[in-house]
Order: C-alpha cells, then structure tokens, then sequence
C-alpha cells in the first residue's frame, strides 16, 4: 500500500483531527530520494535508451556492451540527513527465458547493495527493493556497475526514508517523478516560430532546412543526440529513393546536401553516416534552431491548431515549450499527430475498402517490422562470446551464416505494435542477433573464430507506425497508374516494397520472426500530391517522412528517405506560402497553388 | 545443333584423353580444400542418369560397400555467340541428393568468358552459389538472366525475380554468369530425384540407424518419416534414436520429434524420468515443448512432483504450462497437492491465484491441505475469496 493511500484512508476515519496533523508532519519528516539514470552525471558505458518514453513515461541507462560489461556510470546524491535509507531500483528482466542476462548492481560509496538487479525472470518494468543503507548526511556516490554487456537497464533510483513502496503504476509514478524531480514548475520557453519541426529524421531535418532557407523562423526538435534518423550512424540505413528522375528539378538538393555517400547498410565504420556533417549543416542555417535530445510528449490547442508542443531533455529532465505558428510531424510514429488528434491509421486496410489489388484481404494491424543490424570485424586472435540460453537458440540446420546484417534481420510483423512494443522489438532482435552470434562463434569457430561483434544497434530502425489521414490519401493506384495531380509534387522511384516474415525463418520461429523476405512492385516514376503532406483535421499539421497520408501499401513506396526528405522539403516551401498569407496548409492547396508549384519549379 | 556438336567434341576429347578417375584424389583439383567433408570411399559404383547420355553417376561406399555419397564429372559447354568453351567439373552430392561440393579434375581450371582464371574467391563464390537450394537462378530462364552472347545481367533481370540488383550479383560470378548459372541447374537439377531413388534402394534398418545417429539432420528428418508412423508411433528397436534426437545439439529437430511423437512414448514411470532429464538439461524453447507434450499424457507420481517443485522457480511461460499439465493429469498424489498448497504463501500473487484455483478444482479432502487453502484464501480481498 502507498503512502498516499495510507494517508487517505487515515483522513477518511473518524480520528482526532490532533492525530491526523501529528500524522502529516511525520509523513514531511520522511525522505524521499529520486534520482533518473539518465541523469546520472558520468554516464560511463551505459547509454541513455528514450524509445519507451510513450510507455513508460521517462527514458532509461542500458548497459549496450555486446556482452562485454561496459564502465560504471556514476553520479553523487546529496542525502539531506543522516540515516538508514532503503534502496528501490527501478528495472526488468528484458530476457526472461526462464533467466534475463541484464544483470547489474548498485554501487553506494563503492560498496554493493546486497541484490542483483535484471534477473528476476520478470520483464515488467518494477521497483525492486535493494535493502537498506545507512549514510551520513552530505554527497554519497552512486554507481551502476553492469555484469554482463548484455543490455541490462535502469530506469530510476529511489533512496526513502519511513515505511513507502515506490508506486509501479505508470500514472502514478508519472506524477511521483514530477513532484520529485521539480517538474511541476513552468518549463523554460523556447519561444515561438513560424514552423515547429518535430523529428530530426531526414524528412525534419529537410524540412526544417527548406523553410529556415525561405526566412521562416525554425525549430527543428529531434530525439536523439543526432540527426539522420534512421540514416545516422545510430540505425545505419542507407539512403534510398531516387533524386535524378524529379518532375521538379529543384527538390532533392537539401536531401543530397545530407547524403554521405552510400555505406551500404549496417555499416561497421560509424563514420560513414556524416552524424556530424548533418549537425553542422543544420547549425549553419541562420533562421533554424536546433534542440537535441528533446523528446516532445505533449501538445497544446486552441480548437483545431496547434499552438504549443513540450518537450523533454532526455538526459536532464528539463522540459521545454515551443509555441508555433505551423508545425510539422516528421516523428516517424506520427507522435505529434497523435498528441494534437489526428486522424491517422495505424496497419493495413482491406482490398474492399482501398481497392488496391495487393492490399490485406481484412483489415488488420501488420505493419513493417523495425531493424537493428549489427556488424562484426576480424580480428588478429580468436575471440570468445558466451553461451546465450537466453536468447533465441540455433544449430546447424538453421541459423544466419553471416558476419553481418542487412535489412532482413526485422522484427514485428504484426505480432508486436511498434510503438507500445518498440522496446520488446528491439529486445527480440537483440535476442536474434545476440542468439545467432553465440551460435557461429562456438559452433563455426574456423569462419568466425577470428572475428568480434564491432556494432548492433539499440536503437530500433522503425519502418512503420502510424499514417496521418490528410486530404488525398495516397493508393496502389496513384502509383502504379502515375496519376499526375495538380498537386503532385514529390517524385518516388522505389518499388512497391512490403515485406513479410521470411518463410524459413516463419518456418522455425513461429511467431517469433526476425527475418524478413520482400517482393518488389517495380514503379514508373510518379509524384505524391501535396495534400499528403498535412493533416486533415489539425489545421496547422504538416507531415514529412514515413507517417504521411498513404494507405499502407502505397507506405510500402513512399517510405524510403530520399523520398522522404524532398517531402520535407516540400513542407518547408509550403511553410513559407501559408505564413505569408497566413493560412493554413490547406489553403496553400485551395487557394496558393500555383505559388508553391512556381516555387517547386524554379 | 552447335550445343550437341560441342558436346560431341567433348566426349570424343574424354574418350581419347582417357579421363582420369574422380576417386584418385591425386587426380583432382581440390581448389577449395574441402574434401574433409566427404568421407573416405573404398570403391564407387556407376549409374547411368536418365537427363542425359553423358553423364554417369557414381555412387561411393565403404569398404562394407554402404553408401557414402555421389559424384558426378562433369562436362559441359558453355557457349556465347560463335564460341563454346568446355567445363571440366565434378560435383558431389550426400546420399539424399542435397549438393555438397565441387572439385576440378587435374590440371583443369575455371575461366570466365575473357579466358581469365577464376581467383580464389571467384571459386570460394562459386561453392556459395552452388551450396544454396533456394537461389534466385531456380526460377530464372538464362534468357531473363544475360543478353545472349555475353555475360552481361539484362537490364529487365530485378523485374524477372523481384529481387534488387544487388541481391541478383550476389548469386552469380561477374563474367562467369552462365558457367554459374549451367552448374547450380546441374547441381540441383534432376539428379537429386535420381539420387534419392538410388537411395531407397540401399535403405534398411541399418541405414536408418546411421541416418538417425549421423548429427546430419537432412538424414535424420529421411529416416524419421520411416520409423515413425502419423500417429506418432515409433518403429520397435528406434527407440533409443528417437530419445537421442530429443536429447541431441539440433534444437529444431529435437522440438519436432518431441511435438511428433506419439504420447506412448512419454506414458509410465520410466519414460517420464527420462523426459525431466531431458527437460532439466535442455534449453529454455525446448522446456516448452516438453512442458506442452507433459499436457497430454497421464503424469507420473514423480513427474508431479517434479513440476510442483519446478513450478516455484519458472517463468510466467513455464508456470502456465506446468498448471496446464498438472491440470490435465487424471489424478495428482496428496503429496503433490500439499506441496503446491505449500507455495500458495510465498508465490508471487498471480502464481498463488493459479495454485489456488488448481487446487478447489481437484477438491482435497486431506486437512492440512484444507487449512493451507483456507489460511491462503483468509490473504485475499473479500472479493476474491
């Protein structure tokens, strides 16, 4: 029972009213010490992991060592009196097969409290009681020490005082964590834009470029230390799409300003993606402010437009406001949609309902599954890498015989939702790859003796979440038929490319696919109409990237990033037509037209 | 015409060479350096294969003339607009006609259509290429592959196969794209059929035993479909072979055979006893097979217990499944039934509802149990009692 139900029920009884305020300064007396790990000051080699945010209301340290224990991360807390304290971890066990391998303990002024966090075979997110510490009153330091380098992870730290059990419900942790952590006061203002850009992808970034180029004041708020998206060196997706075949010359020169050649995917040479090239690029725009490691969780409206979206630093907890003129949803999950309510679609509609000829018999909610390659690089002795009874198992009559991943290894093909499961997906995948690496090394020590994981990714490369209705939804038919709208302003190339869980895999692992196979729809070149680019409810919205209006099969074409980043491109010319008629996306369509297709043309 | 005429030439050079035997390992190229995977033969017998006159196919056994493997030298023009070049090549296969390597004759080489030698990697490629069933070249007509004449990928070629260019150079040798092609449609072509019918002819209780104790599973899977019916049942004298499938490295044979099976097989005492053994060393995805398997047959005295015991360790999954199996068993001992009521205390709150509700359906009338369930219940909000 919590404290705040104890005192609830204390003030409904019929005690004295003497013994109820006795009650209360006893309950102020009590500490209450909460302490994020991504705030941890060193973080060491642990990684700050934001991708649960929707679920769980705040990011976590992950010990990502790829089975090497990684370095403390270490912090101090200052303990206000002296006094035996009890220690509360927030964790799971990520791989309960019957035992996870996220093991990892908690150092107090360098000694270990008596528990070991991350095996419990539980993989729902909990405090664990770490037993009781008595300190003096001043700094102490804290440390997380892993075992293992095997993705074991920690939300937040709790040091009490009294008789409390740190509530595991999310809403209710939710509002601990705000009152804990001083979140209650008004965030800092980041002041007001003519274009908000929400998501740091390729198709943000243009989009943030594009109109910061036509004198639109920018914010362009992306979620990671980097840019790029799933195109940076955290995901490690090459560009693809074509720009030398565009019906408007013009669009594609920002996306080739972001291109750093073609690395292939799942490159080893982190390198190769330009991360800081990108950085760089967007710093240099004089209209354009960029916000890393912001993660925006709420929107505020005034009837249907958006005035103002939050955001929270991922490292620090700080939250920050943004207030707006236009905003754009470039998030991938369509998160901003989401929280301003848009209509969107989420999974594949039915062939009554589209009439595509290569869309779902019913409706359903498959979507494309999320990837995180990983490569490996030799090396001058033979290295080794435990046995991983946790992880998905293979032999000689199945397993992936390579040093290296593409685009197959993809998990959640309908069986897990992409954005409340992104954490399980990535899990799964990292219990594939980690599985087959396991398998090679010991099994097929002759051709992988020599020869170390060098990279897997922890961050998921997501290809589909949810799609944001606008006023032309893109079909099969537009594609294949090359309709030329009047609107039609982004050129796509890339085929028709849905995938599907690869029938050997689907053969061994049933419902617990992680590797795909594809048919690809080849397409003539055909443009996206530019009412695919803004939300047909929120007055306000533009969209770029993944999660523009399309139905899923027509997602299956247009997703690739180059195409998406001349989308962004074409919201930021869009930007600049409704701000200086101050209209809306809608009326650049119904009454500006021609200004924005003079603009995409010369 | 030029095709059969090519071949002529090549047979009449055969002939008048006098070509030297595959199995005087002097005598071939081992340019991969890989014949440890076949096994040493002791002589080899010929079969005439029916896609074409000029091959024969060898058969290899040991010295207690058992089939070991196939060969086949191969000879074959590859031709281009005006020139044919011959292919010397000879290809093994395993006794169930899966491809298993190539060699060269003595002397000979592989030459793409400039005449350059294959490098190293060229026939380290070639082996992947050959070593994979389901390659793209299975559906491909040459014609949809190569502009005729030359080695050159049609420009159509990723819209033939729906794959991407990338994948398609992956299959094939730059500038030995036919030579790839002619060989894989050799290497898998009709002489697989051909080899497992030579097969069945050698196949006895002997072979079978070999098979299923070979760790080669493509054997194992051959001969489980002869000692194991459809209902599941095993073939008298299989059964210590079966038990070490379950019990063998290969996860996914191990779960089909174990998902296979027929009950019988897990039914009584000492069969049970066997199967916590295995289920006690296994992985965690075959525990769940066994767990599943437990479910439908009558549990023994000690194999209750065993999960009783196991139960207050396991996973969510593994508890389920426990529950399950010892909710289908006919009949579970008292001692069984008071040591679950015994964890009702210590499990977690989702264990305990799951004991609990096994235990009112199996209706005790031992009284310790009774006052365990009682005590249990006396912890539950009024609602849930």
């Amino acid at each position: 029972m919590n404290m705040n139900k104890r005192f609830r029920q204390l003030k409904s009884s019929w005690l004295p009213a003497m013994l109820l305020c006795l009650c209360t300064q006893w309950l102020q007396a009590q500490q209450r010490i909460f302490v994020e790990t991504e705030s941890f000051a060193q973080k060491g080699g642990w990684v700050i992991d934001q991708q649960s945010f929707p679920v769980i209301g705040s990011s976590y340290l992950m010990a990502h060592g790829m089975g090497r224990p990684v370095k403390d991360a270490v912090t101090t807390v200052n303990f206000p009196e002296k006094g035996t304290y009890r220690v509360w971890v927030r964790t799971k066990d990520w791989a309960p097969f019957p035992k996870g391998p996220g093991k990892f303990r908690l150092l107090v002024n360098d000694a270990p409290v008596k528990t070991v966090f991350g095996e419990s075979g539980d993989d729902k997110w909990k405090w664990y009681d770490g037993g009781e510490i008595t300190l003096p009153a001043g700094p102490a330091k804290i440390a997380l020490h892993d075992l293992t380098g095997f993705n074991g992870r920690c939300d937040a730290l709790m040091f009490t005082t009294g008789k409390f059990t740190p509530p595991d419900d999310i809403a209710t942790l939710g509002a601990l964590r705000r009152e804990l952590l001083h979140l209650t006061a008004a965030p800092k203002e980041a002041g007001h834009f003519d274009l908000v850009v929400v998501g740091g992808g390729i198709a943000g970034t243009c989009a943030a470029i594009s109109a910061s180029r036509m004198g639109l004041k920018v914010a362009l708020i992306q979620d990671r230390p980097v840019l790029g998206g799933n195109n940076s060196s955290e995901i490690r997706v090459h560009l693809k799409g074509d720009i030398d075949k565009n019906y408007y010359p013009k669009l594609g020169r920002i996306v080739r300003e972001m291109d750093n050649g073609d690395p292939g995917n799942g490159n080893p040479d982190a390198q190769e993606y330009g991360d800081a090239r990108k950085i760089e690029i967007v710093k240099a725009e004089k209209n354009l402010t960029l916000f890393l490691n912001t993660y925006v969780f709420k929107a505020e409206k005034e009837k249907d437009r958006i005035v103002a979206v939050t955001g929270r630093d991922i490292a620090t907890n700080q939250e920050t406001r943004f207030t707006g003129t236009y905003f754009s949803d470039c998030t991938g999950d369509g998160t901003l949609g989401y929280l301003a309510g848009a209509a969107f679609r989420m999974g594949r509609e039915s062939k009554a309902e589209t009439g595509e000829s290569l869309a779902a018999e019913k409706p359903d909610s498959f979507t494309l599954g999320t990837s995180n390659l990983w490569a490996s690089l030799p090396t001058d002795s033979i290295t080794t890498f435990p046995a991983t009874p946790w992880a998905l198992q293979f032999s000689d009559e199945y397993h992936i015989d390579a040093s290296k991943a593409d685009w197959e290894w993809e998990t959640g093909f309908g069986n897990f939702n992409t954005i409340t499961q992104a954490e399980q997906i990535r899990d799964h995948n990292l219990r594939a790859i980690y599985g087959n690496w396991s398998y090679l090394k010991n099994s097929k020590p002759e051709k992988y003796g020599k020869q170390q994981l060098a990279w897997v990714a922890y961050i998921g490369g997501k290809r589909e979440s949810r799609r944001i209705i606008g006023d032309h939804i893109l079909t099969q038919m537009d594609i294949q038929e090359g309709k030329m709208y009047p609107d039609g302003a982004v050129t796509a190339t890339w085929t028709i490319d849905l995938h599907f869980p690869d029938p050997v895999n689907k053969k061994y692992f049933e419902g617990q696919e992680f590797f795909a196979g594809t048919k690809h729809i080849r397409v003539a070149p055909y443009t996206i109409p530019y009412r695919c680019l803004y939300s047909k409810n929120i007055s306000n919205l533009f969209m770029a990237g993944r999660n523009i209006s399309t139905t899923h099969v027509a997602f299956g074409s247009t997703r690739v990033m180059r195409t998406c980043g001349m989308m962004g491109e074409v919201v930021g010319f869009a930007a600049y037509v409704a701000n200086k008629y101050h209209g809306s996306p809608r009326s650049v369509y119904a009454d500006h037209l021609p200004e924005l297709m003079d603009l995409l043309k010369n | 015409m030029k095709y059969i005429v090519a071949c002529l030439l090549i047979w009449c050079c055969q002939v008048t060479s006098g070509m030297t035997p595959v199995e005087d390992t002097n005598a071939v190229r081992d340019v991969l350096d890989n014949r440890a995977l076949l096994p040493v033969a002791a002589s080899y017998k010929t079969y005439r294969v029916s896609d074409t006159a000029t091959y024969e196919l060898q058969l290899a056994l040991d010295q207690d003339n058992r089939p070991l493997y196939y060969c086949r030298h191969i000879f074959t023009p590859v031709c281009y607009t005006g020139e044919c070049k011959p292919v010397y090549i000879n290809l093994y296969w395993d006794l169930l006609g899966n491809y298993i390597r190539y060699d060269l004759p003595a002397k000979e080489v592989l030459t793409k259509l400039d005449h350059r030698e294959f490098k190293q990697e060229d026939y380290e490629k070639l082996q992947e290429i050959l070593a994979r069933p389901n390659s793209l070249l299975a559906d491909l007509a040459i014609t949809d592959l190569i502009v005729p004449g030359t080695e050159n990928l049609t420009d159509s070629v990723d819209a033939h196969t729906g794959a991407t260019l990338k994948t398609i150079k992956n299959e094939v040798i730059s500038g030995a794209v036919y030579t790839c092609y002619t060989l894989w449609h050799m290497a898998h072509g009709p002489v697989t059929d051909e080899i497992i019918r030579i097969t069945e002819t050698y196949i006895n209780p002997a072979l079978l035993h070999r098979f299923l104790r070979s760790g080669n599973y493509a054997y194992q899977y051959k001969a489980l479909e002869r000692v194991m019916d459809k209902s599941g049942k095993i073939t008298p004298g299989f059964e210590d072979d079966i038990r070490a499938l379950i019990n063998g490295k290969n996860i996914f044979i191990a779960r089909h055979t174990l998902q296979q099976v027929h009950p019988g097989f897990i039914t009584g005492v000492k069969a049970q006893e066997w199967l916590w053994n295995t289920y006690s060393r296994s992985s965690y995805p075959l525990q769940l097979t066994v767990l599943h398997k437990l479910a439908t047959v009558p549990l023994s005295d000690a194999m209750a217990k065993h999960l009783a015991t196991a139960g207050a360790a396991a996973n969510e999954e593994q508890f389920r499944l426990i529950i399950a199996a010892l909710q289908a068993t006919p009949r579970l001992p008292v001692a069984v039934m008071q040591q679950l009521a015994g964890q009702l205390k210590s499990a977690d709150e989702g264990k305990a509802a799951a004991i609990h509700n096994l235990l009112l359906q199996r209706q005790p009338v031992n009284n310790t149990i009774k006052t365990m369930i009682y005590e249990y219940e006396q912890t539950l909000p009024s609602t849930e009692k």
